[in-house]
């Protein structure tokens, strides 16, 4: 049965699976900081190959998911700094880290692949007041910017946005308690710093 | 903490959850079919397999990059290397897969064979993990079913005629009930599992097989489960066979045996477990934690006092053969 590794593994392989497996989740997390869905293709790409490159100074003892997103979390860096050419752009470093962490409290959820474990935010989206579900709706399904939801819903941008940014916060609330309920929680840390979020035009 | 960096603090979390849902609502507006999906990610395998197969390089440039790697040498004493490790990779696909095996409901069908003391006994069961440890094992027995499990905090066992009782006095790693005892101590599959799974134990070889990926290596049987005499373990190490599903992590197969042992009356330890598709099932409670019967303290008492006169007249019976043995072979 068990023989000793066989010289010249085709490891890659081996890294496809990990590649499926982590794939979406770090689309969703590039996304989350990247506006542009091209270069958010091309970071995702990047960021495996770095992995790839660099497989041999992963400690093996943490899990992947993390150590991947903080290969992201630098070439999102990078990709603002030469891209947009607005290093203020970038939402921050511990803002990435705390949303690192957001993102490793998902890995728990339950759930065959990344796909099922965001289920929960279709159960919170369910429990949304309607407002606030119209317009998020128009912001993210049909793509339309806060000035044309303002434009179409015959409100100002300035509510628009506002009510956009307590979507998200009752949405990110639910979705936490739900975790909790499961015993999942993020690690809390001590940071600096204040940013707000970008890219909403 | 002072009462600003709370405050930060707070503001961090708050804009952090705010690109998290962002995120997310981008992921689940993307709507992209199956077929993009694979695209993309064959893109990003192709770019890898290119970054493996380095490019030709001109001669000019080939020798700067001798020179500097032999200076490298010189001067660092190590080279580095920036290849994939199968193992790593390996340990990482374990890792991943005790993870998924520890969320949801799974169902799987396996069968055991050992042979504790000579006796040889095969036995089939359904098992059922859930979250939290939660496990329900149906061990098929020639005189009706009997059904161990755990909702994770406390274990409760369920006869044939389908009653089930806590079993609360008892140690976690034995299940010394009359009777029953012999064969339910290693048929918590979970542990065993799990312990494949570890980070401790060695895949060795790894091949494809269509949709899953089929690793074989070594582990190290639980402690409880070593110490067990009737596992009639010859070795604290066994080894794996396990077929994971490719896009899912999840466990599909998995056959483990302990080393063979040089006895051939006493052949090894085996279990195999297969994944079959989970009945619906309308409330997990039912499986995990169902309906106890209440047993007063003083019957659970007299049980426990009955269960120990009855291994101490066994162990007596046994030291009593093996004396009438001995003095038998004196006599020859």
């Amino acid at each position: 049965m068990a023989s000793p590794p066989k010289p010249g593994i085709d490891a890659t392989e081996l890294f496809e699976i990990l590649v499926r497996e982590q794939e979406s989740r770090l689309r969703a997390f590039i996304g989350s900081m990247v506006s542009d869905p091209e270069s958010v293709n091309d970071l995702v790409q990047e960021a495996f190959l770095i992995a790839w490159k660099n497989l041999s100074k992963y400690d093996r003892t943490l899990p992947f998911g993390p150590w991947l997103r903080g290969i992201a979390k630098n070439l999102a860096r990078s990709h603002f700094r030469k891209v947009q050419r607005d290093k203020h752009a970038f939402p921050g470093e511990e803002i990435i880290d705390h949303l690192s962490l957001l993102y490793s409290s998902l890995d728990q959820a339950p759930g065959d692949n990344f796909e099922d474990q965001v289920k929960s935010l279709e159960q919170c989206l369910e429990k949304l007041p309607d407002h606030q579900r119209r317009i998020i709706d128009l912001h993210y399904e049909e793509n339309l910017d806060t000035r044309q939801i303002a434009e179409f819903l015959g409100r100002t941008r300035e509510g628009v946005k506002k009510i956009l940014q307590r979507g998200r916060s009752w949405l990110g609330d639910c979705i936490q308690q739900r975790l909790s309920a499961l015993g999942i929680e993020p690690v809390r840390y001590t940071v600096r710093g204040e940013q707000t979020l970008r890219g909403e035009g | 903490m002072t009462q600003q960096e709370k405050k930060d603090l707070a503001a961090i979390q708050q804009e952090a959850k705010q690109l998290f849902v962002h995120g997310l609502l981008r992921f689940r507006a993307s709507k992209e079919s199956k077929v993009q999906k694979e695209e993309r990610i064959n893109r990003i395998l192709a770019a890898i397999r290119e970054s493996s197969v380095p490019a030709p390089i001109p001669l000019a440039k080939r020798i700067l990059l001798v020179a500097a790697s032999v200076l490298a040498i010189l001067f660092a004493g190590k080279f580095l290397f920036l290849s994939g490790d199968p193992q790593v990779l390996e340990a990482e696909l374990l890792s991943n897969t005790l993870k998924k095996s520890r969320q949801g409901i799974h169902y799987f069908e396996g069968s055991f064979s050992a042979a504790p003391r000579g006796r040889r006994i095969r036995r089939s069961f359904e098992a059922y993990f859930g979250p939290n440890k939660a496990f329900a094992l149906e061990i098929f027995r020639p005189f009706g079913s009997i059904t161990l499990g755990s909702d994770g905090n406390s274990y409760w066992i369920r006869s044939r005629h389908k009653v089930a009782i806590d079993l609360p006095f008892l140690p976690k790693d034995s299940f010394p009930l009359l009777g029953i005892g012999s064969n339910l101590s290693y048929l918590e599959v979970r542990p065993l599992l799990e312990s494949v799974l570890d980070p401790d134990s060695k895949p060795l070889t790894h091949s494809f097989e269509g949709d899953r990926i089929h690793i074989q290596g070594v582990f190290r049987f639980p402690a409880f489960f070593q110490g067990h005499p009737l596992a009639g373990l010859s070795h604290s190490e066994g080894e794996f066979d396990l077929w994971i599903d490719k896009d899912t992590s999840l466990i599909q197969k998995m056959f483990l045996r302990a080393k063979t042992s040089p006895d051939p009356l006493r052949p090894p330890f085996q279990l195999r477990l297969e994944r079959k598709p989970t009945p619906a099932i309308t409330s997990p409670e039912k499986i995990f934690s169902p309906k106890r019967v209440y047993i007063p303290p003083h019957l659970k008492a007299a049980i426990w006092g009955a269960n120990l006169l009855h291994r101490m007249r066994k162990r007596r019976e046994r030291l009593k053969a093996r004396r009438a043995f001995r003095r038998a072979q004196n006599r020859r």
